[in-house]
Formats: structure tokens, sequence, C-alpha cells
């Protein structure tokens, strides 16, 4: 199974007792998807990547960002702008000719995600945001594949696997998804760059013990890392068997996010609001949607990359986007927003279906 | 009792970067269940209530709301955590 090339290569983990060639042997034929190339993602995709992990999926829809850096170091200063996937893909890449490497650059949502997570044996949750963990931990109840999962906040971590062997759940710890306020993120919070290492070294390791089955695995438990005092403590939890009963994936889990708050208005205080300042209405539907309902501007979202750069945007006027649900209007909204910082841009809430009759 | 507080608990009740875990003073209305010690910490920490997912493990293991309490218990308060 082993070329001379790779013997060499992994002598050190072949010589390890404990995990040796067969060790070695399952980590090869092991097809790994790690959601999120952030900060876990990072450690993890290059911890399995150096070990030698046969097929690794990245996922992640991000861009390589300047504020990325401090603790997503692989990444380089040239990278500032690339998809992280493909980023990471040739970084990897580099570094371990024989790993099969995978990119999507989309994020993963309710729609992909079965499809995307049937392929592989393990999904690994390095992810940001609460809606993404929830969709994993359904999607993979229902693939039966199993999860790991790390977090971060602050100094602090936490690490399970999840449907590990019809297993406990994510659910089976906080059974419902917090609101999007309730939890601040890095992007509010801050994070200090060693942190994700710390974290996703241990969670790589936890996707080795899955993938070699090797003991220990933390099924059932939830580990609990304080980087201050250096104290981990495992907290035990129980299967509770109503959360292994997802048959399907529910339509919505993005919550948005505190952030997202801000920026998210609905129709009335758009009609309040353009009485009082210059605002204007901009619809980010394909123009195969339109029926002419509402006259406004019209900046479809597959087109935005191409067609904002020529928009004749003022400065000081608070735009309004929408479209069908509210939810390509949040995606064009982050994207103007960052590309044009002296308007102001903001999503409206249910898009046309919330539209007052 | 000793409480620990994670992640956005411990931001909320505001223990010291690096303390590991708070004693609850001894009082005659001590909390027996892990539904009376939530009624007890919401009242002390009203914006504890903001979180709509918040486990509570006694001496380790994952608690319901009617898991007893005794006066020698280590007490985990754990909200979700989604940084990466």
């Amino acid at each position: 199974m082993f070329d001379p090339e790779e013997r060499q290569r992994y002598i050190r983990q072949f010589d390890l007792s404990g995990f040796g060639e067969s060790g070695q042997q399952d980590l090869k034929k092991a097809k790994i998807l790690i959601v999120g190339l952030g900060g876990l993602g990072i450690p993890v995709a290059q911890i399995l990547n150096g070990m030698g992990a046969g097929e690794l999926g990245l996922l992640d829809g991000d861009r390589v960002e300047v504020h990325n850096l401090h603790r997503q170091s692989l990444y380089r200063e040239e990278d500032i702008g690339r998809s992280k996937a493909e980023a990471l893909k040739d970084l990897l890449q580099e570094r371990n000719s024989f790993t099969k490497l995978h990119t999507f650059s989309d994020y993963i949502n309710a729609d992909t995600a079965l499809d995307l997570i049937a392929y592989y044996d393990v999904v690994v949750d390095c992810t940001d945001n609460f809606g993404t963990r929830y969709l994993l931990n359904d999607a993979c109840l229902i693939k039966n594949k199993p999860l790991v999962q790390a977090a971060l906040q602050g100094f602090q971590g936490q690490l399970s696997v999840f449907n590990y062997q019809e297993g406990p759940t994510y659910r089976c710890l906080f059974p419902k998804p917090p609101r999007a306020d309730e939890i601040p993120s890095c992007d509010q919070n801050g994070i200090l760059g060693a942190m994700p290492f710390l974290v996703g070294s241990a969670q790589a390791l936890e996707v080795v013990k899955v993938v070699c089955r090797l003991p220990g695995i933390l099924s059932g438990s939830l580990l609990l890392i304080d980087v201050l005092t250096h104290r981990q403590q495992k907290i035990r939890f129980k299967l509770k068997p109503e959360n292994r009963e997802i048959k399907e994936l529910e339509d919505l889990y993005e919550v948005p996010c505190a952030f997202d708050i801000e920026v998210i208005r609905s129709w009335a205080t758009f009609f309040e609001e353009q009485e009082k300042k210059s605002s204007e209405l901009i619809d980010v539907r394909e123009s195969t949607e339109l029926k002419g309902e509402i006259a406004s501007a019209h900046l479809p979202l597959s087109q935005l990359e191409k067609e904002a750069p020529s928009y004749p945007w003022k400065s000081g006027t608070d735009y309004y986007l929408f479209c069908r649900s509210g939810k390509r209007s949040l995606e064009a909204q982050k994207y103007l927003q960052n590309n044009h910082p002296k308007c102001r841009f903001y999503s409206i809430m249910g898009g046309v279906e919330a539209l007052p009759a | 009792m000793a409480l620990l507080f994670f992640g956005q608990a411990r931001e909320i009740v505001g223990v010291e970067e690096g303390e590991w875990s708070v004693l609850l003073e001894e009082k005659e209305n001590f909390p027996k269940s892990v539904k009376e010690l939530r009624t007890a910490l919401l009242a002390a920490f009203p914006a504890l209530g903001e979180l709509s997912s918040l486990a509570i493990a006694v001496n380790a293991d994952y608690a319901e709301e009617d898991t007893p309490l005794e006066s020698t218990d280590e007490i985990a308060i754990i909200p979700p955590v989604s940084g990466g």
C-alpha cells in the first residue's frame, strides 16, 4: 500500500507503538471533509495533510483577509483576496504531494450539505457560526457520519466528537441553536493567535483517533479547555434518543449573527428612514425573477462583482438591498459594505415576501 | 459548592481571567437541585437568562433539571461556543 517514499516519509508514525503501519493505512484510506478554513481549519488541515490523510475536502466560502493572518498563519500576505479553499489547497499540496485535495469555495448550506458530506468518512466542524454547526450536526446524523467539532471563545475552547457509532449528538448537549445575539463570535470578541492552534491540534488528533479507531475518542465527552489556567475538564453526556430521530434538514439554519442584526432592517424602517435621509432601494434578485412589482435600481447578486464598481454610488446615501427572502440581500450587503465603505448598506428582512401589502 | 463558568457565562458573571472557579456562599436556602440552582443563578445574574441553551454539569456529568445537588459538588455552567 505504501511506496518506499511514503514509508520513509511516515517512518516515525510506522514506528509508533499504538499506531504503526495499520494506523497509517487507516489514515491513507480516510476521506475527511474540513468545513471552515479559518483559525481551527488551518491547523486541522495542516496536521492531517502532514500526517498522511488520504483525501481532504477543503470547504469555505471566505476569501483570505488581512485580519485572518495573525492566527491563520499558513496563509501568506500574497493570498489576501484569494479563496481560502483554493489558497489552502496550493499550500497543502506543496507540503505533501500524496494528499488528494478537493476544494469547495462556497459556504455549505441546507441545499448542498447532504450531497457534500456523503462522499466523506468524517466531517470536521471548524466553522464560526451556530447555523452551520447545527446544520452539520443534522446532516451528519442523516448521512451517518461522525462529526468532530471544536469551538473557541476568548481563552477557552470546547471539543467533542458527535454521532460516533450512533453516539450522542450536538443537540444532546445544546438542544437548540442560540439566538444570534446571545453569543459573540471571534469577529466581535477578538481571539488570540495561539488559541486555534492549541484547540485545532487537539481536534485534528480526535479526527485521527476516529479514522484509525484509536482509544479515548471524545464521544459522549465534551472537553473544556482553559488556556490561562491550563486546566481541562471532560464533561460526560448521554445520548438523548429523540435527537437521533432527525430525518431531514431544516429549511433555515442561518440565524443572523449580532453583527448582521445591525444591518438587517424591516420594510417599515426603510419607509420611515427614507423620509429623513437620502435612501435608495436596490433589488438584488436575478433578472429572470423580476415581475416588475417594485420600481427600484437592479443589481443582481450574481453580477455584483462585475456591475457594482461602475454603479453611481453616492457618498452618505443609505442603500437598502432586497431579494425574495432576505438571504441574498444579506450576502450582497456584506460584499457592498466591504467594497464601498462611504455608503451604508442595509439588507431588508424577509425580502419581497415580507413586503407589506 | 464550586461553580465553574465557561464561555459567555464567564463574561456575564465576570469571573476574573485565570480564575478557575468561584465558590457559592453557604446559605440556608442552598439550591437542592439543578433547577433551583438555575433559578438562583438567574436571580443573581439576569443576563444568563438571555442564553437559551445553557448546559449544567454536576461533578463532570451533564445534569438534568431534577439532578440533586450536594454542597460539595463541582458545577460547570456551559453555554455553547461558536468561534472558529
